[in-house]
């Protein structure tokens, strides 16, 4: 009996210190890809393994309201070449929609055909892309859906899994305020959602320092994760852009901008704390920008992003999250060496 | 989440708008993209372009089309003029459209193989009638639309926006067209048709995405020096997109030409004219062999999303200063300008031009360049300069200067009018502070001009400006009456602004023109306005219960009005106002047809016709019986309390005494003693949507009543009454009619309860129990 007391002793120890392993495992880590063209070529891929990443979301297409038809249109749609993946890697398509799309759709006639128009171009994608080896269990629609155009978009979802019912998740991103004011912003008929925990500053104003991730900000809106009734993961910003303005008002922004771009360039006179003066008119990525214009460059550091895991860790108390990053391209593998992406996801 | 690029343009076109009304405290509605002069006054007219081709592009973003105004005229189509042309007006252009772009290719076979057909047709079109007298005319014309007609359904193939597949063009057809259109054009001697299948033929070649067969035959069949007419562009247009897709630097150059020259193709030029560096821009413009060319470059970069317009204007100016282009863009300048200083329903008390804009780097760069432009006599249309630089000036807060351009306008030009309206518009920003006698100088000088009188931009601005004077020097009574009559106080009665409004009808202040014009046009005449302000003060004090000083106002109003006035007279104020019953009715019918108790048929003294005065004396009178007979002040409160809550949100008299214009009133009520910047509510504010009411009063007396009362019924009758008072307190709760989980106030519970516990031995508990849903619910639990 003793014997078998010893035996019953060390199985139940296994299992106990099996549950705590699985307590504190590293979260699983995932990447959006948000450009219009796929270019993911073997740094990416080596990166890609090396954080053993399983799940990309890819933007299929964007859904906006054509000025002229008002109807919704998708746009920008991913320009597919082949490419191999090398492994098996699950896409999730991700499309996003404009909440003025919704707005001036009519509620029960526009937002199901606008749900079957979404499911069949899906679908006859999914199918051109069919000589890459990967699988589509999941989709994910993004929309900062307002109180006006819940109702409608909610509906969409709803039409939107009726219409492809051979997926098995459905997934929907949603923002920090959707989290603290769920009780009136209401909680899409989704199967998870993903937290965008980035943009929480105003980017427009000229005084802002960083609107990529205000942590001040986010910090207002951290209530409500405990009983927020769908299961989350997290999005983390690895981008940086410039705000390009002219007499403080916001003209436009410009992506993939980085202090390289602007520090030793000619055209530019550093302002201190993140600010350039445009000294000429000239082009910059493409962008022709003015004399007197000023850039606020505005980029992620691994610190900010190590404060937010504590945050956010904060926030969901007991509760797990997986990482996914925005977003894939040459820039984050550069910039991001992947010992400091694996440290976020050991939290 | 982030934006792709295109998308991130979209978005950050409406963050540019929302930024300029956030930080710059106006009302701007979307007017960078496309002008809807809806929101501000557009008092530069942008139709005074010499070139009117050139008016699209005054409002036109390149990009996804957006920004396209529907009220911009779109230029001629260029074809059609050149078909005119070489027809020498021979035809209608409205025939020719038809033919060329609406009749079937099948039906145009059959007009030209029957003759028959052909002449019954000729009676009623220019075009049939020319061919029945002009057989090659005919033959050549049908022989090239048939080819045209069919290569068009090749070329307008392509996916719906949703498809993934199907519908694409066939390359083989394309190229067959392709070759028939150049066996056909080798053949032809019309140099009109020639040139115009070699065009069928280079437009298949580009859809068919062979780049170097459109520049060869583009080569060929529009060799240097051939006659640059409308489709030589056409086809030069091709040749650009050819080199656009081989990444070549002519690419821009070409589309340039064609913006120059083909009015009707210029937005598609604009939204395929792109470059990424500057090594690009240099050497595609450095293919322009003349200024004008250049200046075309900096107008299509001036065009783009996010360009800085003064930029490129200073640019065109310094190399090309008498450029058509110049004026276009200065339009499309001083428009994006005056949204900001001009804003209609602006949330503010100062003074136009608005939003700080004379600080505006831009306005102080286009100011000095307008001073350049209009001091240069070399270039055409100096009135039109005059009219921008004058309009700057005005802008940048210089009246004086303002008005000196503008008078420097000769008489005959065609900008005089605009720039005697901006004249006036210049007096109007220079006035600091507004009395009588600068009101009556510009009203007065407003009517007396048929230009000024029947501008309505103008008479709405200047009211607009004058507003905010008023608004700004503390008199409420002008700025209220600058947009309001005294019918629309009736939704939320201010003292303050009824009191301000008291001492400026009947005091001997100086009263001028305007001021006669405002009680005109707002009250009818003086003795109208002083009856009508008296009804609102007395009401005020009777919604407020203030009995003495409501009878004081009524008493003002004269017979005639009091027999007169519907309001003052209203069908609400009847003896039916005086009913009991369990639930309240909200129509006429159901007043009738319900449980209800009259009770002008128990007291007969309040059988009797009422109006706001009599009435108002009839509820002094119950007060004064109340307290002169302290048996009866329950009876008599309990009437009170029945009159008030009938004159409240849930009776049907309601109307009465303001409360809403109709049973099927707006639920949104609070109190007029929320604090808010007083004076912006005689602007724009929504006077019907916000209304005095306060359950306290029909409160009072039901519980004077209880308490005064030894009478069961009139107790139990008292008790749920004031239930059904407590029950209005919450309005939000009355309004939801989906509702779920109500809660009332403490008081209302008790009620309930006390009609329960202690009375249930009582008729009215009976009566209550049976109709009373709440309350069976109460009992039951």
């Amino acid at each position: 009996m003793t014997q078998l007391n010893s035996v019953l002793l060390f199985i139940c120890l296994l299992f106990f210190f099996a549950a705590c392993k699985n307590n504190t495992a590293p979260a699983d880590i995932a990447f959006y890809h948000w450009k219009a063209n796929i270019n993911i070529g073997t740094e990416e891929m080596k990166y890609l393994d090396d954080l053993a990443v399983k799940k990309l979301y890819l933007r299929f297409f964007d859904v906006h309201l054509d000025q002229e038809s008002k109807t919704a249109i998708p746009i920008s749609q991913l320009q597919w070449k082949y490419f191999d993946l090398g492994r098996n890697l699950e896409i999730v398509p991700v499309i996003y929609i404009t909440n003025i799309t919704l707005e001036k759709n009519e509620y029960d006639v526009g937002t199901d055909s606008l749900a079957k128009n979404i499911a069949e171009k899906l679908r006859a994608m999914i199918l051109k892309m069919d000589r890459v080896r990967f699988t589509v269990k999941e989709i994910q629609i993004d929309c900062d859906w307002s109180l006006e155009t819940q109702a409608k978009y909610f509906r969409l979802l709803e039409q939107l899994r009726r219409y492809m019912p051979e997926i098995k998740t459905l997934s929907a991103t949603i923002r920090l305020h959707q989290i603290k004011y769920f009780t009136t912003t209401g909680v899409p008929p989704v199967d998870r959602g993903v937290l965008m925990f980035y943009n929480m500053g105003a980017v427009i104003k000229p005084t802002e320092k960083n609107s990529i991730l205000n942590l001040q900000t986010a910090k207002e809106y951290l209530e409500n994760f405990d009983i927020y009734p769908l299961s989350l993961d997290v999005a983390l910003p690895l981008f940086s852009w410039a705000v390009q303005f002219r007499e403080d008002k916001i003209i436009q922004l410009i992506n993939d901008i980085s202090e390289a771009d602007l520090i030793k360039n000619e055209n530019f006179q550093s302002l201190g704390a993140n600010k350039f003066k445009v000294l000429n008119s000239s082009y910059l990525k493409g962008i022709y920008i003015y004399k007197n214009d000023i850039i606020r460059l505005e980029s992620v550091k691994s610190e900010d992003l190590t404060e937010s895991i504590n945050i956010l860790k904060k926030a969901f108390g007991k509760k797990r999250f997986n990482l996914i990053f925005y977003h894939l391209d040459d820039y984050v593998v550069k910039c991001f060496n992947t010992e400091t992406l694996k440290k976020l996801a050991n939290y | 989440m982030k934006f792709t690029p295109s998308e991130t343009k979209i978005i950050m076109n409406k963050i540019i708008l929302f930024t300029a009304a956030t930080l710059l405290s106006a009302n701007i509605s979307y007017t960078c993209w496309f002008d809807d002069s809806e929101a501000h006054y557009p008092f530069f007219n942008k139709e005074s372009l010499s070139d009117p081709t050139m008016l699209l592009f005054t409002d036109y973003s390149a990009g996804l089309g957006l920004g396209y105004s529907e009220n911009a005229s779109e230029p001629a189509d260029g074809n059609i003029k050149d078909w005119l042309n070489h027809l020498e007006g021979a035809v209608s252009d409205n025939d020719l459209v038809d033919l060329i772009y609406k009749l079937e290719r099948e039906e145009l076979a059959k007009i030209l193989k029957d003759d028959k057909l052909l002449s019954s047709l000729a009676a009623n079109n220019t075009v049939y009638k020319l061919w029945t007298t002009d057989p090659k005319k005919k033959k050549s014309m049908g022989n090239y639309l048939l080819f045209a007609k069919k290569c068009e359904v090749e070329a307008v193939k392509g996916r719906e926006y949703w498809e993934e597949e199907g519908n694409d063009r066939n390359i083989s057809s394309l190229k067959k067209m392709m070759e028939e259109g150049l066996t056909i054009a080798k053949k032809e001697k019309v140099e009109f048709y020639k040139q115009r299948y070699a065009f069928q033929a280079i437009r298949a070649a580009f859809y068919m995405n062979d780049n170097n067969t459109v520049l060869k035959l583009f080569n060929e069949h529009f060799p240097k020096g051939s006659k640059e007419n409308y489709i030589y562009f056409r086809a030069l247009e091709f040749k650009a997109g050819a080199h656009k897709r081989k990444g070549d630097a002519e690419a821009p150059y070409l589309y340039a030409k064609v913006f120059q020259n083909c009015p009707d193709r210029r937005n598609v030029c604009l939204n395929s004219f792109s470059f990424t560096s500057e090594e690009d821009w240099d050497k595609s413009i450095s293919l322009c062999k003349n200024n004008e060319e250049k200046a075309v470059y900096y107008a299509l970069r001036a065009l783009q999303p996010n360009s800085n317009l003064i930029e490129e204007l200073e640019n065109i100016a310094n190399i090309a200063p008498s450029s058509p282009l110049l004026e276009m863009l200065t339009a499309r300048q001083i428009g994006k300008m005056q949204e900001m200083a001009f804003p209609r329903y602006a949330d503010a008390a100062g003074r136009f031009p608005l939003n700080d804009i004379e600080n505006s780097n831009e306005l102080k760069r286009l100011k000095l360049l307008m001073k350049t432009m209009s001091e240069n006599k070399t270039i055409k249309n100096n009135g039109f300069w005059l009219l921008a630089a004058g309009y700057s000036e005005l802008m940048s807060r210089n009246t004086e200067d303002a008005i000196k351009i503008f008078s420097s306008i000769p008489a005959v030009s065609e900008y005089k009018k605009q720039a005697n309206v901006m004249t006036f518009v210049a007096k109007i920003c220079a006035v600091k502070q507004i009395d009588v006698a600068i009101a009556d100088n510009l009203w007065n000088e407003h009517r007396s001009s048929p230009l000024l009188k029947e501008n309505v931009d103008l008479t709405e601005f200047m009211q607009d400006a004058f507003s905010m004077f008023y608004i700004k020097q503390g008199d409420k009574a002008r700025a209220y009456l600058t947009y309001h009559g005294l019918y629309a106080m009736r939704g939320r009665l201010d003292i303050g602004l009824l009191d301000a409004l008291d001492f400026y009808f009947n005091s001997k202040i100086n009263k001028g023109e305007y001021d006669r014009f405002l009680i005109e046009e707002r009250c009818g005449s003086l003795p109208d306005a002083m009856n009508e302000l008296a009804e609102l003060r007395g009401v005020y004090y009777l919604q407020r219960n203030n009995l003495d000083k409501a009878i004081a106002e009524f008493e003002k109003t004269d017979i005639n009005y009091r027999k007169q006035s519907t309001n003052f007279n209203s069908k609400y104020l009847d003896k039916s106002i005086w009913y009991e019953s369990v639930i309240h009715p909200y129509f006429e019918f159901e007043l009738e047809d319900q449980s209800v108790n009259f009770l002008f048929k128990k007291y007969d003294f309040l059988y009797q016709d009422y109006n706001l005065l009599s009435y108002t004396k009839a509820l002094k009178m119950l007060e004064e019986k109340a307290k002169s007979d302290p048996s009866k002040t329950g009876e008599y409160h309990y009437l009170l309390g029945l009159a008030w809550y009938n004159t409240g949100v849930q009776g049907w008299h309601r109307p009465a005494i303001y409360l809403s214009e109709s049973n099927e009133g707006n639920y949104t009520w609070w109190s007029a003693d929320d604090k808010e910047e007083e004076m912006k509510l005689y602007k724009g504010y929504d006077w019907i949507s916000d209304r005095f009411y306060t359950p306290d009063i029909a409160a009072y007396y039901f519980e004077s009543a209880i308490k005064n009362t030894s009478d069961k019924e009139l107790k139990a009758k008292a008790l749920y009454q004031l239930a059904k008072v407590e029950k209005t307190r919450d309005l939000s709760q009355l309004s939801d009619s989906w509702a779920e989980n109500l809660t009332y106030s403490k008081r209302f519970y008790e009620c309930f309860n006390e009609l329960k516990t202690n009375l249930s031995n009582t008729a009215y508990y009976k009566d209550v129990l049976r109709e009373c849903y709440d309350f069976q619910v109460y009992v039951n639990q």
